[in-house]
C-alpha cells in the first residue's frame, strides 16, 4: 500500500483528496465518461503505443496523443463550409473565401492554401468533408467542437479529446477522464494480451477493410507535427486480476467474429464497459468478503429481467441486487479504512500520526490546530472525503455505463435493474457462441462467467428467498426473444440452440 | 360410442388417447376402430429399408407418431405385436442383421442409451450385424452424445453425421433420419378429417337432429359444414400457412384440432362428449354461435393458457374474424337494408340466428352500453369467419368486391403457394415478376429508402458510413444483378425438400461471383413482409423481427464483399431522387498521390 501510494503522489500531484479508492482500484474514472467515450480513449492509448510498436506493453506508462488541431479545425469548428459552397462565387473566389475563413479561427500558424491544389473542385471538397462529418460520432450532441470525433476506423482515424478554450489545445480530462487508460492498462496485465494484439494491429493497424478512410482523412491535413507531448498514463493497483484475462478472452472471441470490423465497436464498448464494472464490484466483494449466495461463494450476481408485463420477483430481486452492487464499493472502502485506521491507533504523538496518514493516504488538513487527537473526528473527516468522491464517481459508473451497455434500465419501474436489452443480447451471443449451443447450456455460461441469474436453476441459489415460477417465466421469456431475434433455432420438442450465425474467422 | 373416443383426444381430458399404448385398448373398450391414416410415410420407410436395410433414426416432436412407424415396420418384418408391447427393446432378425428397435429413445435407461448410441456407431461406421431402428427426440439424441464425448471419443463423429441429417434432409449416406418433423400437417389434416369424418357417419347417424329438423344438435352441424368441399378448401388453406411457416403441427395436436372444432362449446365443460348431451344444452336458447367450429378452431372454448399453445396459438396469429374492410363490415352490420336477399344468402349459417342479431343491432345502434359493443363485436367475428370459411368465389355488393384475402392476415399467401412453392416443386422458375417485387422489397431495407419500381433495377447492397447492421444507409458498396441470363450473379430462390412430397422449405440466395455467399430464409411471413414492403409499407409496421432478419442478412453479404473483393479508396455515396424515385450518385475518389476527384 505504501509503495502505490508513493506512485500516486510522485505521478498525480493535482491529487488532493485522499486516495484509498486509487489504492483498491485505480486512477480514475469519471462519470462523464460513457461507452463510447471509454472505448475512444482506449483505442487511442492503443494507436500510441502500437506507433512504436509497444501494444499492451504493461512497462510502457506514458502516451503521445493525436491532436490533429488542423485537421479538426476543417471537420468540426467550420459550419460556414455549406454557406460558401451554396453561394453564386466563382470557384476561385470560394476557395478564397474557404481558405481565409479557416485561418481566421485559430490563432495556431496553420494555413490552408493546399487544399486547392488537393481537390478537383470545391464541390468535391464538400463531398469529401460532408463524408467525414458524417462518419463522426457525437455530432449530435451540444459537446464543443473539440470533443467530436471521427468513427474508430483504424489508428490513423483517432483523435484525443483537448481544451477549446485557450489555443493550446491542450489535453483535458472532461470526456476523456482516465478510464480508457484504466481499461488499456487492465488489458495489457492479462494473460493472452498478446493474441489480442495481434487481432487489433490486423483490424487497426494494418487495416483491409477501412484504409480508405485513413488515405481521405490525411488529404486535408498538411501539417504534420500532430502529436502531443508524452502524457502520464492512470494508475491501476492490481499488477493482474481474473477480470482482466476474461475480459481479454472475451475481446478475442469478439474480433475473431466474422462480421465487418465497424460493427465490433459498438460490441467491443459495451463488453468492454461490463467488465469495467464488473471489476469494480468483483474487487469490492473480495475486500468485503460477504456474499449473497447460500454457499458463501464471494461472487457477484446480477438477477436479470427480460422485460416483464407487470412487476414480479425477478424484478424484485433485481432492484434490491442493483442497489445492493452499487453500493459495495463504498461499503469496501469503508472496512479498508476502518481496518488500516486500527493500526494506527497506538500512535500518540498527533505530528506523527498526521504525517503517516500524509504520507499513505495523501490527507492533510491545515485547519487542524488542535494539539489533542480526536480519533473518532479524524476518521470521520478524512472517510467524508473518501465517500464524496467515490459517490460521485465510482458508485456513480455502474450506472452509466451499464446503462449504455444495455444491462440497467428504469423501463416499467421507477428506479433502476438489471434489464437485458436486446443489443445486449445480441454481444452475449456474439462472443459466447462460436457457432451453437444448446439453450440450457448458454443459461449455465451466463451465470458461471457473469454471475447472470436468469431462471429458476440460479435463482435458487440465493440466500434470500424469490419465487421459482418468476423466474421460471423469466427464462421463458428469454427464450423467446432470442427467437424473435433470430438467435434461436428450436427443432422438435421445444429442444433449442442458441446460434451464431456470423461464426468465427 | 365414437365421440367419446374422439372426446379423448381434446385438450381438456386426460388425454388418454394421447400415447400409443392407451389408444388400443380404450378403442376395444369403447368397441370402435382406431382412427388411422395413411400418409405415405410408412411407405415410404418400408420401401427404403427394404432396398437397403440400414439404421434408422426417426426424429420428431411428441406426437408425430414415431412409434407408431416402428411399431408398423416391427410387423411389418413379421413381428408379433404381443412381443412389442411386452419387450423393453424388442428385436428380430431380417436376412443376416438382428434389428434392435427402441421405441422411445427417451424413455430407456441412461446406461442402454450409451450402448444404443455405441451400437448405432458400430451399424454406421463399422458394419456389424446388430441394425438400430430408433424413435428419438434428436435433442435427446445428440444431449445423449455431448454428454459422453469425453469417454466415446467416436460420438463426436455421430454427432456431427446427425447435425448434418437435420441441417439437410436430403442427405443420403448410411444412416436414414426421418425428421416427421419436416412432413406437412395440411396432408395429415386432410386424411384425418376425412378418416374422422368418416367415423361419425359410421358410428354416429342415430343422432335425433338428422331426422327431425327442429332439433338442433350442434356437433353434427359442423360435421355437415366440415363435409362441404368448399369449406374443407379453405380449411386447408388456413392450416397450409402454417405448414408455409416452417411451422409444423404433430399428429396428436391435429387429433385434439379436429376433435375441439367438432365436439367444442363455450360452456363449462369445453367439449360435448355425445348428442344428447349437445341437444341438451340448446333445449334452452344458448347462443348457437359458441358450439361453431369457425370459433373453435380459433380455442375460442378454452383457457387463455391453452391458446397460447400450439396449433391455436399459429392459427389465432392469422386473425381470421379480426382482419376485414370496411365494405365487408358494411355488408354485414347494413346490407340487408339494400341487398337484403344477397345479404341473407351469403350470411345464412345454421349456427347463426338473424332475429337474435337484429336485436343486437337494435340496441347497439340505440344504447350506448358497453356490454351491446361486446354483443355486436362477437357477431362480426363471427360472421367474418363465416364469410371467410364459406368463401367460394368474389363476393360483388353493388359495385364492391369481397375477397377472402380480405379476411386473413397473409395477403400473400395464395400466390406464396401457386407462385413460388408449386412451381419450385415442380422443377420450374418462378415469375421474373416475383423475383423482381422481392428484390424491390430487399432493396427499400438495404437502403433505408423508397426505392420506386423504375428504380428497382439491382439488388444495390447499401450500408452506413459505421456499420453493415444500420437501418439507413448512405453507400452502395456493390449492386447485384438479377433476372439475367448467363452472369455468375443473381437472387436465386432454391427449394429444400422435407420427408415427404409436400413439405418443404425456401430459401432466398445471393449469387455473387459464381458463389452463393448468402441465404436468407423465405418462409410465408417473410414472403409477406417483402411484398408489403414493395407495395409501400414501413418495414416495422408488420414485422420487427423480420426486419431484424432482413438486415442480418444485408450484414451478411456486406461481410462477403469486404473480405473478398479489392477495396480502394473510392466512396460512393447515394440519395434518393424523390421525384423519380431513383438513386443518384456522388462518387469521389483518393488517387495514391493524395489527390481527390470526382471517380
Amino acid at each position: 500500500m505504501l509503495e502505490k501510494a508513493r506512485i500516486l503522489k510522485e505521478r498525480y500531484n493535482s491529487l488532493s483528496t485522499p486516495f484509498l479508492q486509487e489504492i483498491l482500484w485505480f486512477h480514475r474514472i469519471k462519470a462523464d465518461q460513457d461507452k463510447e467515450l471509454l472505448t475512444l480513449e482506449f483505442l487511442n492509448v492503443c494507436a500510441s503505443h502500437a506507433m512504436v510498436d509497444k501494444l499492451f506493453d504493461k512497462d510502457l506508462t506514458t502516451a503521445k496523443y493525436r491532436k490533429d488541431m488542423q485537421v479538426r479545425n476543417i471537420l468540426y469548428n467550420f459550419p460556414e463550409l455549406e454557406s460558401i459552397v451554396n453561394s453564386s462565387d466563382e470557384e476561385y473566389i470560394q476557395w478564397k473565401n474557404i481558405e481565409t475563413a479557416l485561418q481566421n479561427k485559430l490563432e495556431l500558424p496553420y494555413t490552408y492554401g493546399y487544399l486547392r491544389d488537393r481537390f478537383a473542385s470545391v464541390s468535391v471538397f464538400f463531398t469529401t468533408i460532408s463524408l467525414l462529418r458524417k462518419a463522426s460520432l457525437g455530432m449530435n450532441t451540444s459537446r464543443r467542437w473539440t470533443s467530436k470525433f471521427l468513427f474508430p476506423f483504424s489508428f490513423e482515424t483517432l483523435f484525443i479529446d483537448v481544451d477549446n478554450r485557450k489555443e493550446s489545445f491542450s489535453m483535458d480530462r472532461r470526456f476523456f477522464s482516465r478510464g480508457g487508460e484504466v481499461l488499456y492498462m487492465m488489458i495489457s496485465r492479462a494473460e493472452n494480451a498478446d493474441i489480442l494484439k495481434k487481432l487489433m494491429q490486423d483490424i487497426f493497424q494494418n487495416p483491409t477493410q477501412n484504409k480508405r478512410w485513413g488515405s481521405l482523412l490525411s488529404t486535408i491535413r498538411n501539417n504534420e507535427d500532430i502529436y502531443s507531448d508524452d502524457i502520464q498514463l492512470g494508475f491501476l493497483s492490481a499488477e493482474s486480476h481474473e477480470v482482466f484475462d476474461q475480459l481479454v478472452e472475451d475481446l478475442i472471441s469478439l474480433l475473431k467474429s466474422d462480421i465487418p470490423h465497424n460493427d465490433l465497436f459498438e460490441h467491443f464498448a459495451s463488453i468492454s464497459s461490463f467488465y469495467m464494472v464488473h471489476f469494480i464490484l468483483t474487487v469490492a466483494l473480495q475486500k468485503k468478503q460477504t456474499s449473497l449466495l447460500k454457499s458463501g461463494n464471494e461472487k457477484i450476481v446480477y438477477p436479470v429481467e427480460l422485460l416483464a408485463p407487470r412487476s414480479d420477483h425477478v424484478r424484485r430481486s433485481s432492484r434490491q441486487i442493483y442497489k445492493i452492487n452499487e453500493n459495495l464499493p463504498l461499503e469496501a472502502l469503508d472496512k479498508v479504512f476502518q481496518d488500516y485506521m486500527s493500526t494506527l491507533t497506538n500512535i500518540t504523538d498527533k505530528e506523527e500520526l498526521l504525517k503517516k496518514i500524509e504520507i499513505e493516504l495523501n490527507y492533510k488538513d491545515d485547519d487542524d490546530l488542535n494539539e489533542i487527537i480526536d480519533f473518532d473526528e479524524l476518521k470521520s473527516k478524512i472517510f467524508k472525503a473518501i465517500a464524496k468522491k467515490a459517490k460521485s464517481d465510482l458508485l456513480t459508473i455502474h450506472r452509466i455505463l451499464l446503462k449504455g451497455t444495455g444491462l440497467a434500465s428504469v423501463k416499467k419501474t421507477n428506479s433502476y435493474r438489471y434489464l437485458a436489452s436486446d443489443s445486449w443480447l445480441k454481444t452475449l451471443a456474439l462472443i459466447n457462441i462460436d457457432s451453437r449451443m444448446p439453450f440450457n447450456d448458454f443459461i449455465d455460461k451466463l451465470y458461471e462467467k457473469y454471475g447472470f441469474i436468469i431462471g429458476s436453476k440460479h435463482s435458487i441459489l440465493l440466500i434470500e428467498t424469490y419465487s421459482d415460477n418468476d423466474y421460471k417465466k423469466n427464462e421463458a421469456r428469454l427464450f423467446e426473444r432470442l427467437r424473435a431475434l433470430g438467435l434461436l433455432e428450436s427443432k422438435s420438442d421445444g429442444y433449442a440452440y442458441v446460434i451464431n450465425r456470423y461464426g468465427r474467422k | 360410442m365414437f365421440f367419446k373416443l374422439l372426446a379423448a383426444y381434446a385438450p381438456t381430458s386426460q388425454n388418454k388417447a394421447s400415447y400409443d399404448e392407451h389408444v388400443s385398448a380404450y378403442v376395444k373398450k369403447l368397441g370402435v376402430d382406431e382412427i388411422n391414416i395413411d400418409n405415405g410415410l410408412f411407405k415410404k420407410l418400408r420401401t427404403t429399408f427394404i432396398s437397403q436395410p440400414k439404421p434408422i433414426i426417426i426424429s420428431g416432436s411428441a406426437g408425430d407418431g414415431k412409434t407408431y412407424l416402428l411399431r408398423k415396420l416391427f410387423e411389418f418384418l413379421g413381428g408379433d405385436s404381443a412381443i412389442w408391447r411386452k419387450d423393453y427393446i424388442p428385436n428380430l432378425s431380417h436376412h443376416d442383421f438382428n434389428i434392435k428397435f427402441i421405441k422411445d429413445f427417451t424413455e430407456i435407461e441412461k446406461q442402454d442409451k450409451v450402448a444404443t448410441l455405441e451400437g448405432l456407431y458400430k451399424s454406421i461406421n463399422e458394419e456389424s450385424k446388430d441394425l438400430y431402428i430408433i424413435a428419438a427426440n434428436d435433442g435427446i439424441l445428440t444431449d445423449t452424445l455431448r454428454d459422453h464425448l469425453k469417454e466415446n471419443e467416436e460420438f463426436s463423429k455421430l454427432l456431427s453425421l446427425i447435425e448434418q441429417h437435420i441441417e439437410d434432409p436430403s442427405l443420403e449416406n448410411d444412416l436414414l433420419l426421418l425428421d416427421l418433423s419436416q412432413t406437412s400437417s395440411v396432408k395429415n389434416f386432410e386424411l384425418l378429417l376425412n378418416e374422422i369424418l368418416t367415423s361419425c357417419d359410421r358410428y354416429e347417424s342415430d343422432c335425433p337432429s338428422l331426422t327431425n329438423l327442429d332439433i338442433f344438435c350442434p356437433i353434427h352441424s359442423n360435421i355437415h359444414l366440415l363435409k362441404q368441399k368448399h369449406i374443407q378448401k379453405q380449411l386447408l388453406t388456413t392450416i397450409r400457412s402454417c405448414d408455409l411457416n416452417y411451422n409444423h403441427i404433430t399428429l396428436r395436436k391435429l387429433f385434439m384440432l379436429i376433435a375441439n372444432m367438432i365436439l367444442g362449446y363455450k360452456g363449462e365443460k369445453k367439449i360435448f362428449n355425445s348428442c344428447e348431451l349437445a341437444i341438451e344444452h340448446y333445449k334452452i336458447p344458448n347462443k348457437k354461435s359458441d358450439a361453431s367450429f369457425y370459433n373453435n378452431i380459433f380455442a375460442d372454448n378454452l383457457s387463455k393458457s391453452k391458446r397460447a399453445q400450439s396449433p391455436f396459438k399459429e392459427l389465432r396469429e392469422l386473425k381470421i374474424g379480426y382482419e376485414t374492410t370496411n365494405n365487408i363490415d358494411n355488408f354485414i352490420l347494413f346490407g340487408d337494408i339494400k341487398f337484403s336477399e344477397q345479404h341473407t344468402k351469403e350470411l345464412s349459417d345454421p349456427f347463426f340466428d338473424f332475429n337474435a342479431f337484429n336485436g343486437a343491432k337494435e340496441n347497439y345502434l340505440n344504447e350506448s352500453e358497453d356490454d351491446n359493443s361486446t354483443k355486436i363485436q362477437n357477431y362480426l367475428i363471427f360472421l367474418r369467419r363465416h364469410l371467410f370459411f364459406n368463401y367460394q368465389q368474389e363476393i360483388h355488393v353493388d359495385n364492391i368486391t369481397i375477397n377472402s384475402k380480405d379476411l386473413i392476415t397473409y395477403e400473400y399467401s395464395e400466390i406464396f403457394y401457386n407462385d413460388v412453392i408449386l412451381p419450385l416443386q415442380q422443377s420450374t422458375k418462378v415469375s421474373k415478376q416475383i423475383v423482381k417485387e422481392l428484390a424491390l422489397g430487399l432493396n427499400r431495407v438495404f437502403l433505408g429508402e423508397l426505392l420506386s419500381k423504375d428504380g428497382n433495377d439491382r439488388l444495390y447492397i447499401a450500408t452506413s458510413l459505421t456499420g453493415a447492421m444500420s437501418k439507413l444507409s448512405s453507400e452502395v458498396l456493390s449492386s447485384i444483378a438479377f433476372n439475367q441470363k448467363h452472369i455468375n450473379q443473381g437472387i436465386h430462390l432454391k427449394l429444400l425438400n422435407g420427408f415427404d412430397d409436400e413439405y418443404c422449405k425456401i430459401n432466398l440466395e445471393i449469387e455473387f461471383e459464381g458463389n452463393i455467399i448468402a441465404k436468407l430464409e423465405l418462409d410465408l411471413h417473410m414472403f409477406e413482409f417483402l411484398q408489403r414492403i414493395a407495395d409501400g409499407i414501413l418495414p416495422t409496421s408488420f414485422s420487427v423481427e423480420y426486419y431484424e432478419r432482413v438486415l442480418t442478412f444485408k450484414a451478411q453479404i456486406i461481410n462477403y464483399i469486404l473480405q473478398n473483393q479489392e477495396l480502394d479508396s473510392s466512396f460512393s455515396l447515394f440519395t434518393l431522387n424523390d421525384s423519380e424515385g431513383n438513386l443518384q450518385f456522388d462518387e469521389i475518389q483518393v488517387g495514391d498521390n493524395g489527390y481527390v476527384r470526382e471517380s
